[in-house]
């Protein structure tokens, strides 16, 4: 019968490849964007997701409004093909769904989390973009469809967005007329920390 | 070819395509509303791999959801990675893609048969031991690579891509190399899940052949022709060499049976299940002269 066992030269080297691999990743995630991306319902950490991600798409086929994408290559190797939730494409629909794609997930990365407790993202204007805040318009449309009453206007019908009550359900950025939307659903991590705080 | 080789061969391509046809339809109703009835990522959560590794990124709660999984490994333990050979997509996708170009014929022939000692080339099948270490210290690392590695993640997404209209690379540049290389060179020298299943089963060579689902028992009336060698699609002329007298554990065997169907001496190598043979034993050509032989085989 064949030895199966590796050698200590192999095992070294099998874990000295893997440790290689790692580096790599770590460099190429590097070179990709920086952006955090916004994660379906469930999600928890980053890091612990990136770890249980099988990327094996069930989440992306489950969703109900076709609101995931898997991450391009843009954004790393070490996030590609990971479920990448793209407000522009549709609202997450998470109180209707019953958090399909976390029932659809096989290893439990995305974990069906209690509706009061999910909070994808913050909206945040970006206001040179917006109508108006920049032309004076009178487009409340972001307002109209938040279903959170998350966004109020001020007295010259400029939106807010009120980051406690916003859950990031990306309904506003969805709908927003701009060409590229004028309100946009950060990720938590990179709303703590604007470049230019909004709102 | 003969008549039952030719049997076998065509009970395995249907259990096969039935097994590829239930994971596309469970891809393909994989969409809102998740159904009550049907288990929609029951392929996924039977992938050995993610069942032997989840643990390493999951601190608990990995018991219940990944049964299948342990119901695959636990078979394993008897069986070996009949999986790869019966169930796996990926697998089955591999040999039912045409060859381009080179011939299908396997490299790993033995080098020389009839008697003689037989010393076959498979070093590089180890590789994919070596890839389960890079998996697994990626894994502990806080990486999850089965993206690249996990056969049944491949071929859900190439599944799912193909039905968004995407283009499925991994599974894709594989499909490639089964077409000009080898058909099943990623199931031998790569696949990680083949690896696990090989390690599981090593664990369990001792077992009795009655105990096991899919067994592959060799009886002394064994001359070495080698045939069976040169049958196999897996590429292990090791079964050539094994010890006669008993179950036959390989660890990279996928109990296809090929074999079996291909010995020419009857009652020599057989495919059983639970001590009751499948293939090979008593039908074949030399099935008059070995009939004496045949009365003592182990269990039936």
């Amino acid at each position: 019968m064949r030895k199966l066992a590796l050698s200590r030269r192999e095992f070294i080297a099998g874990l000295g490849a893997g440790g290689g691999t790692l580096l790599l990743y770590a460099l190429m995630g590097g070179t990709g964007s920086t952006e955090a991306l916004l994660r379906p319902p469930g999600a928890q950490d980053e890091n612990a997701f990136l770890a249980r991600c099988l990327r094996c798409q069930a989440c992306v086929r489950a969703c109900l409004t076709a609101c995931l994408e898997p991450a391009p290559v843009e954004f790393g190797a070490s996030k590609l093909w990971t479920p990448r939730f793209v407000p522009r494409l549709a609202k997450c629909e998470f109180e209707l769904c019953d958090r399909a794609c976390a029932k659809a997930c096989p290893v439990n990365a995305l974990q069906d989390i209690p509706v009061d407790r999910i909070k994808l993202g913050i909206a945040q204007i970006d206001k040179p973009k917006c109508l108006a805040w920049e032309q004076g318009l009178l487009c409340l449309v972001c307002q109209e469809c938040c279903t959170y009453l998350a966004i109020t206007q001020d007295r010259k019908s400029r939106p807010h967005v009120d980051a406690n009550k916003c859950v990031g359900c990306g309904a506003c950025e969805n709908i927003c007329i701009a060409d590229s939307a004028a309100i946009r659903v950060l990720s938590l991590s990179s709303a703590s920390s604007p470049p230019g705080s909004t709102s | 070819m003969q008549a039952r080789s030719k049997r076998l061969r065509l009970l395995r391509r249907s259990v096969q395509i039935a097994f590829l046809s239930g994971f596309i339809f469970l891809a393909w109703v994989a969409v809102y509303p998740p159904s009550a009835k049907i288990p929609e990522n029951l392929f996924l959560r039977s992938d050995p791999l993610s069942g032997a590794l989840w643990f390493l990124s999951h601190p608990g709660g990995w018991v219940l959801a990944l049964w299948p999984a342990w119901v695959i490994l636990g078979l394993a333990l008897l069986s070996g990675r009949f999986f790869c050979a019966w169930i796996c997509p990926l697998g089955t996708c591999f040999d039912l893609l045409p060859s381009v170009g080179r011939s299908r014929r396997r490299r790993t022939q033995p080098r020389s048969i009839g008697g003689s000692r037989i010393e076959p080339d498979t070093r590089r099948f180890r590789v994919k031991y070596f890839l389960l270490l890079v998996l697994c210290s990626a894994l502990v690392a806080g990486l999850n690579m089965a993206w690249l590695y996990d056969p049944l993640v491949i071929a859900n997404q190439a599944a799912i891509f193909a039905f968004m209209g995407a283009i499925p690379w991994v599974f894709g540049g594989l499909a490639v190399m089964a077409m000009l290389y080898r058909p099943r060179f990623w199931c031998q020298e790569l696949c990680p899940a083949g690896a696990i299943q090989s390690l599981v089963a090593m664990l369990g060579r001792k077992l009795p052949a009655r105990l096991s689902p899919l067994a592959l028992i060799k009886e002394d009336a064994c001359n070495g022709c080698g045939v069976c060698a040169r049958a196999c699609p897996f590429e292990i002329s090791d079964i050539a060499v094994s010890k006669p007298g008993g179950r036959v554990v390989l660890p990279d065997c996928a109990l296809c049976g090929d074999c079996a169907a291909a010995c020419p001496r009857s009652g020599t190598l057989r495919l059983a299940s639970f001590g009751k043979t499948l293939v090979g034993g008593a039908s074949g050509r030399h099935r008059k002269a070995e009939s004496l032989e045949e009365g003592c085989a182990c269990g039936n």
